[in-house]
């Protein structure tokens, strides 16, 4: 029998130096069976009953290293936390529970904690409790794949960080608002890398609106126009041609003007680069390709640029979801197969 | 009252779509014509299909004789009437890809359609074509259809439907990226007439391949799937039996019993050096830093296969991994894409800088696939693969859609 040559990345690593995972729940048995099957290396999982956490917790406030060990916690709340537990629209908890919770949040504030529910039709009514955002949450069945995909998803960095110039990223929205917060986001992210953002609206966003909410940021618009980091536009300006007067048979009229549009691009960079900074991060609310029923055009204009730019150019393209549920199969694949980070 | 369940295989030439451009590959020269005859006979009897030969390897003559021996055609007066009316056509390969000094890309494609053009307004539902490409090999012209290949989309856009014929000696001669143009640009591959599997010979001379294999399992994602055990077993049997070295990186080694269970199935496992395989055991510090963008753990592993593949004089390497599908199943759909590119650029690598010839076969649960978002990262997925086949092995082309493997294997 062939003995296993091991890998020996990261080995070596004593008992003392693993990362902890807490897991409270009232399953512990099922736990202990299931995860006993398998071996991972950095990390322990401690099992811990709901009726003991408090007293755990004492433990653990008074020990510095478990407190710098632990990853994560996952509250499972799948199954009933207390013998005579009272269902709250189905899932299993108690207000001595909530109460818990609360409590675990607080001691833990700087731990990333997930909640573990029983299904997904359960979701929505646990984030009407306001316990847990909504990416905080998975459902059963859950696994020792899972707990992996806990901590990778901990270590794991926001994704409008991640993407940087050169990049071509599209996204799906299903609401203007999500899609403006990450407009700001995306714009103070480019002020901390020295890189000039445009953001190309929908029409139906006014400036005030959006100055407005930046305002609750501390971004103070007019400032970062003069030091040439923001350029604010409508995608509608700076896309479309419109070679008659904008009537009610708008399709008949429109086109994109892609050789104007990539001159554009082009000074626009060079100018970034001229002012000293590192590039032309952009943002393109899509809305008005549809709008104007140019979606086969906006297709072809897309698949122009490739996954990765070849100027210092970071491309953003905010789509609604429902756009993206009217496109065929063919145009789908065009349009994933043309962007480096797909986000739909 | 008792049901019984049969899943028989049916001949691929007589499932094929019209307009396919269907790459077929010969492990000799008369099985080549053998099988483009049988090919040509099928859509000329049963599709009602006008038909071109094209090859240099029968006379026109010798060809007729064969048509008349085994198609249903009375008499030399009506195959010469059907030759006339260009209902059966027998061309040269020197005639229709040779014919003018230079090779003309456009002239050889008017002729396809005008044929095709033709049979239309003799009721026929189209044109199927069988084009022997040997001529390009023997004239120094490999790399030219190459390009005219490339120029060619994987389903045609007028009433042909063709077969690009190569004999594996030539196909055998083609790199890396020559194979993969050919790969995307036909919707359908073929070996001898037979879906191409890669367990097939013209396999297993060219190691440099980045295969995905779609796996079906329904059960529960973290149960080990039985769907592709044999061809796992298989794929790393052979490659212990050629002497390769072999890698085995899967999400499931975490399990206690799971590489036992493994490695004890693969058929005379003790007959093989035991160094000849390695399997990687904390396969959770590959995902999570994969997860996390951070690929140095694989960095890391490809430098241990060079140092391997230089201190053993080994220059064929076989890989088999599973961790992009984890990525992929808890939708860190980025990573994913970026771990497979990675492995692309690895393969080219070390092909290219230190002469190794890897094959990687990338795992897949292709029910992770039906629903949105994950169906539209397919196209991603497929496009950094250079093959892509069922848990059989059986090869697909990437723009088919996943109910199109079933389709293949009618149940009765």
């Amino acid at each position: 029998m062939l003995e296993p040559v091991e890998n020996h990345n990261n080995q070596g690593n004593s008992n003392n130096k693993k990362k902890t995972i807490l897991l409270v729940t009232n399953n512990i048995q099922h736990y202990q069976q299931n995860f006993n099957n398998y071996n991972i290396h950095n990390y322990n999982i401690t099992l811990v009953n709901w009726n003991d956490i408090l007293t755990f917790i004492i433990h653990f406030n008074h020990d510095n290293n478990e407190r710098k060990n632990l990853e994560l916690v996952i509250l499972d709340i799948s199954m009933p936390v207390a013998v005579e537990y009272t269902k709250v629209s189905q899932l299993y908890l108690t207000t001595t529970t909530t109460t818990t919770i609360k409590e675990i949040k607080k001691i833990f504030s700087d731990k990333r904690i997930f909640f573990l529910i029983p299904s997904q039709s359960m979701i929505e009514i646990f984030l009407s409790m306001e316990i847990s955002k909504r990416e905080d949450i998975r459902t059963q069945p859950f696994s020792v794949f899972d707990i992996i995909d806990l901590i990778s998803t901990t270590k794991k960095k926001e994704r409008l960080y991640q993407i940087q110039l050169h990049d071509h990223t599209i996204q799906t929205y299903s609401s203007m608002d999500d899609k403006i917060k990450d407009a700001i986001k995306f714009l103070k992210i480019g002020i901390k890398n020295n890189e000039t953002t445009v953001l190309l609206l929908d029409k139906n966003i006014q400036e005030s609106y959006l100055q407005s909410k930046m305002a609750l940021h501390d971004i103070d618009i007019s400032k970062f126009r003069n030091d040439k980091l923001l350029n604010i536009s409508y995608s509608e300006d700076w896309y479309l041609l419109f070679n008659q007067k904008k009537g009610s048979n708008k399709t008949n009229t429109v086109r994109i003007d892609s050789e104007q549009v990539n001159i554009k691009w082009n000074s626009l960079i060079e100018e970034s680069i001229n002012n000293g900074k590192k590039g032309l991060r952009v943002f393109s609310m899509m809305d008005c390709f549809f709008e104007y029923g140019l979606v086969d055009e906006l297709i072809d204009y897309e698949c122009i640029r490739p996954p990765k730019l070849n100027k210092p150019c970071l491309a953003f393209c905010a789509y609604k979801d429902k756009h993206v549920a009217q496109l065929s199969e063919d145009q789908i694949r065009r349009l994933v197969l043309t962007h480096s980070s797909v986000w739909i | 009252m008792y049901y019984i369940r049969i899943i028989i295989t049916l001949s691929p030439i007589t499932q094929i779509q019209d307009k396919s451009h269907i790459l077929g590959i010969y492990s000799s020269p008369q099985r080549k014509i053998e099988d483009g005859l049988e090919y040509l006979r099928i859509g000329f009897e049963e599709r009602n299909e006008a038909i071109l030969m094209i090859t240099n390897e029968l006379t026109k003559n010798e060809v007729r004789n064969e048509i008349m021996k085994n198609w249903k055609i009375s008499s030399s007066e009506e195959l010469a009437n059907l030759e006339k009316n260009s209902i059966i056509n027998i061309k040269s390969s020197t005639e229709i890809y040779f014919s003018t000094k230079r090779i003309d890309r456009n002239k050889i494609s008017k002729q396809f359609s005008d044929l095709a053009n033709k049979a239309i307004t003799k009721e026929k539902r189209g044109l199927r074509a069988f084009g022997d490409v040997k001529i390009f090999f023997e004239r120094g012209y490999g790399q030219y259809i190459i390009e005219f290949e490339k120029s060619s989309p994987a389903s045609l856009d007028f009433p042909m439907t063709a077969i690009c014929a190569y004999d594996l000696d030539d196909f055998d001669t083609l790199d890396h990226r020559s194979r993969k143009i050919l790969f995307e640009h036909h919707n359908l591959h073929l070996t001898n007439n037979l879906f191409r599997n890669i367990f097939d010979d013209s396999f297993s001379k060219n190691t440099n391949e980045h295969i995905c294999m779609y796996y079906e399992n329904g059960s529960q994602y973290s149960a080990f799937p039985n769907s592709f055990v044999p061809s796992l077993l298989r794929y790393l049997g052979e490659g212990l039996q050629q002497n390769q070295f072999c890698i085995y990186i899967s999400m499931h080694n975490m399990e206690k019993d799971h590489l036992k269970t493994i490695l004890d199935q693969i058929p005379n496992i003790k007959k093989y050096p035991k160094n000849n395989i390695m399997v990687i055991k904390n396969s959770e510090d590959y995902y999570i830093n994969a997860a996390c963008n951070n690929l140095k753990p694989f960095e890391d592993l490809k430098r241990q296969i060079f140092e391997k593949a230089i201190l053993d004089n080994i220059k064929e390497i076989r890989i088999v991994c599973d961790i992009p599908n984890f990525l992929f199943r808890n939708i860190h759909f980025d990573q994913c894409i970026a771990l497979e590119e990675w492995w692309d650029q690895t393969i080219e690598e070390l092909n290219k800088n230190h002469g190794l010839n890897v094959s990687l076969l990338c795992l897949y649960n292709s029910n992770n696939f039906q629903n949105t978002p994950f169906k539209y990262h397919r196209y991603r997925i497929n496009d950094n693969h250079s093959i892509v086949c069922d848990s059989e092995g059986i090869v697909h082309s990437k723009y088919s859609a996943f109910g199109s493997l079933k389709d293949k294997r009618k149940d009765k």
